[in-house]
């Protein structure tokens, strides 16, 4: 009775199958028929072809078996280091068989006892091979994971003239490697965690042990762990669910694509989580600067890397706020426009039927829809469409009165700006506050957007992501660097942001020359 | 080891609090007041209150130092409950009042010079409640983090105005030197010393700062940068329109903005600085709202004061109100001003003695 009702209430069919890590943790029979029949039960044996087994007898003719998951596991690694080996093997008469073929015999690098279904299921599924030996009551996994994986290419979206031109893949292991190769550091450490209740995926969780916050990695780890998902698939996902804020236009997270940049905040006591299937490495905390800054301000000479900063700053401000300022000065303050320009501005609008703010949100969703269908696409089709979109319709609208030319202009350059935003959190994040920037200037003119910008600052100033404030270490104030709107020079960047708390907040102090 | 979020504000944080509090007086009518009590001798005004001022803050860190804790506490454990609490209610109505007042004030700014044809009443409501009230709602690390972040901006904007507009200015405006006379401008920069009192209010929220030490450099940074932002200003109100005119001219920064010119391009730039003068409001509204509010809770006893800010910002609002026109007002935060110069210039010495006597008691 109580068996039913627990079924009644968790919902649970009768043939559902149990998930991985429900599988029960049953020993291992000494009886390899029992083993082999078990783990097929499990597999769905005959109706799902998953799973392949081999059986073969050593030289000295003890029965073992073989199992492994297509598409998980590379076949030609089993047949070479593992079958081949086996059917050579002398093993008679020896005691600790399983250790005899662990020592002696494999001649693959990663094997592992176990001695339960549910690590043969979990093993099996991350592309391992389990040997299972008659008589014995431990199997074998070997480490023959051959998922397919295309080659480190370029990076797509954060791009550089100068630098390193690798970008992560989908799979964990050259990710690490990756990594490792910029950072040679034996205090490099690489946890895992498991996520997903249904299908678990291993979450690598990467830190520099002797600059990283302890309470930081706790506190990420504790994130991981509540969470209580069937199946989570890539590294985006994750990031939504670890978010304190999942409603907040502003991200907690920093997603990238290059190694060296997530080897650069290793280095100033960030977390970095890797997940096989992501081509992405991220990042926590993250702040108002690590969304600012790209790569290549520190591959570039300072002066080269601090214009292109200021460049970004100026873009970052005209993304936001130029629609709105047209609104306001066009219906508000037209005594700040020079009167040259105001007239040709009253010249240009006089044949537009519509309100500045109506012809301007006509504008900018037209915008925004030639840049979300930009995306999506075919590329041959790319160039066409972008004709058609820029010039076409820009220019028509223009001589159908429906826009006056100078706010094609304006879009134009807004549209220009939030390219020029790096991170794609910061960018679209400012495209939804430009709305709001219009609203409130249509409202109050310039009143209204300094009511609105001082409110929006006060938010994001007061946010905190893995317990680090946004706009940290310049407000609140903190020893840094000073790596913020300008960077120095790299000699002077000798200090790590203390608002990470780091352990060891000093980099290789200058000797000598301060490089002035 | 520092610790980054716990709740408490560091140094630089404390001065923008307190320069968004007492150096954007310079921008509504204080320098009429001002004006009228120093003629071309206004500008001492300010450096004498700050004169005035030293012996009362000195011995309100004094204080702090030694009990380690905001200037409430302090109260109530020096005068007991029932006066602990008089005077914190005292406090509040001060600061109330002159948000109240000063919110009605920037309100009819907005109207008189920018936009005619609005309603005071809107202005009012979206500054003080729509703003402030979002501001302060997110707490004194979000004041202070955001008052850091833009009180640069101010301080630039601020030396643009003055240099955009030395065209303008004849020094020999200042001249006679003395003004109104001495005696009168002294009597002025004593009874006026309550425009700086934010220096001793804001220590309320000592116990808020990370060091004794923050919070002494900060009070004094943010002190002498706001009279001397004063002075500057009132010099510059003198030197470019002459006391006469200064006199009859209702908001002077306000003017001086429409004087302010880049070249020959851009000869009306007042929208520009209206943006920055409302972001400081806004700012400073808020400050001010924490303060009223925390106050408040103090007062009745109650914990969780971030529940107070709406009535207190709505009163406000309402209060604001009240008056018929800008011309009421003035009158009312002269003697406002006056009357609680004497009450903040007299708390900490009271209270200083009031220490010394239970120490003596305790030998």
């Amino acid at each position: 009775m109580g068996d039913f009702l627990k079924r009644l209430f968790e919902g649970a069919g009768g043939d559902q199958q149990a998930s991985a890590n429900d599988v029960p943790k049953d020993p291992f029979s000494t009886n390899l028929d029992d083993n082999g029949k078990r783990l097929e039960e499990l597999f769905l044996f005959p109706l799902n072809d998953a799973l392949k087994f081999r059986e073969l007898t050593t030289q000295s003719g003890q029965r073992v078996k073989v199992l492994f998951v297509t598409g998980a596991a590379d076949t030609d690694k089993i047949s070479d280091y593992v079958i081949k080996p086996l059917l050579n093997s002398e093993t008679e008469g020896k005691q600790g068989l399983t250790d005899e073929i662990m020592n002696h015999v494999l001649t693959i690098s990663g094997t592992e006892k176990i001695s339960d279904f549910q690590a043969a299921v979990l093993k099996l599924i991350n592309g391992n091979t389990v040997i299972l030996i008659d008589g014995e009551k431990e199997g074998i996994a070997v480490e023959t994971a051959g998922f397919e994986s295309r080659q480190v290419a370029e990076p797509t979206r954060e791009i550089v003239i100068k630098g390193p031109k690798n970008a992560f893949v989908e799979s964990n292991d050259i990710n690490h490697s990756l990594i490792r190769r910029q950072v040679k550091d034996h205090r490099l450490v690489s946890e895992t965690a498991m996520v997903g209740v249904e299908s678990p995926q291993k979450i690598s969780i990467l830190y520099l042990d002797h600059i990283v916050d302890r309470e930081l990695v706790k506190k990420v780890k504790d994130e991981i762990d509540q969470i209580d998902k069937a199946a989570i698939l890539t590294l985006s996902e994750l990031e939504e669910l670890l978010e304190e804020r999942p409603y907040s236009l502003i991200p907690s997270t920093l997603s990238t694509e290059r190694p060296d940049r997530a080897a650069s905040f290793l280095n100033e006591g960030h977390v970095v989580l890797l997940m096989d299937n992501s081509p992405d490495a991220l990042i926590a905390p993250v702040t108002f600067w690590a969304l600012f800054h790209t790569a290549e301000d520190q591959f570039l000479r300072w002066a080269y890397g601090n214009f292109a900063r200021i460049i970004r700053t100026i873009a970052l401000f005209l993304a936001l706020l130029m629609p709105a300022i047209y609104v306001a000065v066009v219906t508000f303050h037209p005594e700040l426009i020079p009167t040259d320009l105001l007239l040709a501005i009253a010249a240009s609008r006089e044949r537009v039927p519509f309100p500045t703010l109506l012809e301007l949100l006509l504008m900018e969703i037209t915008f925004e829809i030639l840049r979300e269908a930009g995306i999506r696409v075919p590329a041959p089709l790319g160039s066409t469409i972008g004709i058609v979109g820029a010039l076409i319709l820009g220019q028509a609208a223009v001589q159908a009165n429906l826009v006056s030319p100078l706010l094609v202009v304006v879009i134009a350059i807004t549209g220009l700006a939030s390219f020029a935003i790096p991170d794609i959190g910061l960018s679209v994040m400012t495209r939804i506050i430009r709305f709001i920037f219009i609203a409130a200037a249509f409202f109050m003119g310039f009143v209204g957007i300094a009511l609105a910008a001082t409110a929006m600052l006060a938010y994001a100033a007061s946010l905190k992501s893995f317990g680090v404030p946004f706009f940290a270490p310049l407000s609140p104030h903190m020893p840094s660097s000073r790596d913020l709107f300008l960077r120095p020079i790299l000699k002077k960047q000798w200090l790590r942001p203390l608002s990470m708390r780091p352990r060891d907040a000093i980099r290789a102090k200058p000797k000598g020359r301060s490089g002035s | 080891m520092i610790k980054v979020s716990d709740g408490e504000i560091g140094s630089r944080e404390f001065f923008a609090i307190l320069y968004v509090m007492m150096a954007i007086r310079v921008t509504d009518s204080t320098p009429n007041l001002l004006h009228e009590s120093g003629l071309t001798a206004s500008w001492m005004i300010p450096l004498i209150s700050g004169v005035a001022l030293i012996g009362p803050v000195l011995l309100l860190f004094r204080l702090v130092k030694k009990y380690e804790t905001g200037l409430i506490e302090i109260t109530f454990e020096l005068t007991g409950p029932f006066f602990g609490r008089l005077i914190a209610f005292l406090i509040f109505l001060s600061v109330f009042s002159s948000l109240s007042l000063n919110s009605r004030n920037y309100a009819d700014i907005v109207i008189t010079m920018y936009y005619p044809e609005s309603s005071v009443l809107w202005i009012l409501a979206v500054l003080i409640l729509g703003a402030a009230l979002y501001i302060a709602h997110r707490g004194l690390e979000a004041i202070g983090r955001t008052a850091l972040l833009v009180v640069p901006l101010f301080i630039v904007t601020s030396v643009c105005l003055v240099f955009s507009t030395t065209n303008e200015m004849n020094y020999l405006f200042l001249f006679p030197i003395a003004g109104s006379g001495v005696t009168e401008v002294a009597k002025g920069g004593i009874g006026y010393s309550s425009l700086y009192a934010d220096v001793i209010i804001a220590g309320v929220l000592a116990s808020q700062v990370r060091t004794f030490n923050a919070y002494r450099k900060a009070s004094v940074w943010g002190l002498w940068v706001s009279i001397g932002k004063m002075a500057i200003f009132l010099a510059v109100y003198v030197m470019v329109f002459d006391f006469h005119a200064v006199r009859n001219i209702a908001f002077p920064y306000h003017h001086l903005t429409r004087m302010s010119m880049v070249g020959t391009i851009a000869n009306r730039m007042e929208a520009v600085y209206l943006a920055f003068w409302y972001a400081g409001a806004a700012l400073h509204f808020a400050a001010y709202l924490y303060i009223s509010a925390f106050l408040l809770g103090k007062v009745i006893g109650y914990k969780p004061f971030k529940q107070l800010l709406f009535p207190v910002a709505g009163t406000a609002v309402v209060l604001g109100m009240v008056p018929e026109n800008y011309l009421e007002g003035g009158p009312l935060r002269m003697a406002l001003l006056y009357s609680s110069s004497g009450m903040f210039l007299l708390l900490p010495v009271v209270l200083w003695g009031l220490d010394r006597m239970r120490k003596r008691e305790k030998k």
